[in-house]
């Protein structure tokens, strides 16, 4: 991380956040379905994000997500490191994304991780699956996580101000919560500084 | 980095999330797909029953008479596991080949197939009627596992070619 740069990102160390993944997989070894569910809770907004960031229909990114969770069946025993499952399924999401893409156009699309990885080093244009794009959607992906640990009032003060589309005044957030507009500045600061410890931890 | 710029870069990131839940067909799809890993845990319990081919009709050499498969491209396989039946029919497609099939007999409604090779894995519930297909499959030698109320059948050796 570069901390002269202003834009330089904020690497969230894989954090207890991260601790009950090596769980579920486990858990998912010996067939249960509640862990893998959980997996797929955990993990389906991230794995679509991917193929839909990088400019696929709605119908090529739900092909990207099932083929991202067959093959993670298929693999489940096989995986070595179950605490690393976000990053597998990353690297696995951004290979189908661009098997995907070359396919549409027509290209031959690489049969093994080798050749895919090499075929993306050499590149010029690697804007829709940049490693920058990946590890954004990684991070929007570990602060959802975090957001969903704050206690309920945190929750809707954060999202309503900064998840949504559309502007929110103080005005609708402090009637949201029940509070006086006045006490949603410092109520704001303080969520995201708990928001931002999670993170940290 | 100090913390507010790390504040505001949370800000930043939440701000730039445009991410959606992906569609609630296909997370159906992937929940789905680890019910015949799920129940395995419980298939010891299961009585176990091995098909026994009876008959294939492909369209090469389809006997005078036979009309089932002859009239398209469809092999038709017909396996026996004690009191119940698998029809099958085999078909080239586009991509690959298309496997209909149906388990005849009690103890089969909606119940979970897989068809699996060391390579490939397609898990599919059958309908209230016990049918079932797949699409796309590549060529190659398949098990197909029928996961019933009481009983699994194993159809040990499906050559599709």
């Amino acid at each position: 991380m570069n901390d002269e740069h202003p834009n330089a990102p904020v690497n969230f160390p894989a954090s207890t956040l991260e601790k009950s993944d090596a769980d579920l997989v486990r858990e998912c070894r010996g067939g249960n379905q509640n862990a893998w569910d959980e997996l797929i809770a955990r993990y389906q907004r991230l794995i679509y994000a991917i193929p839909r960031r990088a400019g696929l229909t709605d119908e090529q990114a739900a092909d990207v997500f099932q083929d991202v969770f067959l093959t993670l069946f298929e693999k489940l025993d096989a995986i070595e490191h179950p605490e690393k499952i976000r990053s597998w399924i990353v690297t696995t999401a951004k290979f189908k994304t661009w098997g995907t893409v070359r396919a549409s156009k027509g290209l031959y699309s690489p049969e093994t991780e080798e050749e895919m990885e090499q075929e993306l080093a050499n590149l010029v244009d690697k804007t829709p699956l940049a490693d920058e794009t990946l590890i954004e959607l990684e991070q929007q992906h570990l602060i959802r996580t975090a957001l969903t640990k704050l206690e309920k009032r945190c929750q809707t003060i954060l999202s309503m101000l900064y998840l949504r589309q559309a502007p929110v005044s103080y005005a609708e957030v402090a009637e949201a919560v029940g509070v006086g507009e006045t006490s949603i500045s410092p109520l704001r600061s303080r969520c995201l500084k708990k928001l931002e410890k999670l993170l940290a931890t | 980095m100090s913390t507010e710029k790390k504040l505001q870069h949370i800000i930043d990131l939440m701000r730039r999330d445009d991410s959606t839940d992906a569609p609630a067909d296909s997370v159906r799809w992937a929940s789905n797909l680890f019910r015949t890993r799920a129940a395995e845990s419980e298939r010891s319990l299961l009585k176990k029953v091995a098909a026994i081919l009876q008959m294939e009709i492909s369209p090469k050499n389809a006997a005078f008479g036979e009309r089932s498969a002859s009239a398209s491209q469809a092999r038709q396989l017909l396996f026996q596991a004690e009191e119940n039946a698998i029809d099958l029919r085999i078909e080239p497609s586009q991509s690959g080949f298309s496997i209909r099939g149906q388990i005849l007999g009690e103890g089969f409604a909606s119940a979970w197939v897989k068809l699996f090779n060391d390579s490939n894995v397609f898990a599919i519930r059958a309908t209230e009627m016990s049918e079932f297909a797949f699409n796309d499959v590549p060529p190659g030698r398949y098990e197909l596992s029928i996961l019933g109320e009481k009983a699994e059948i194993s159809l040990k050796t499906i050559d599709i070619e």
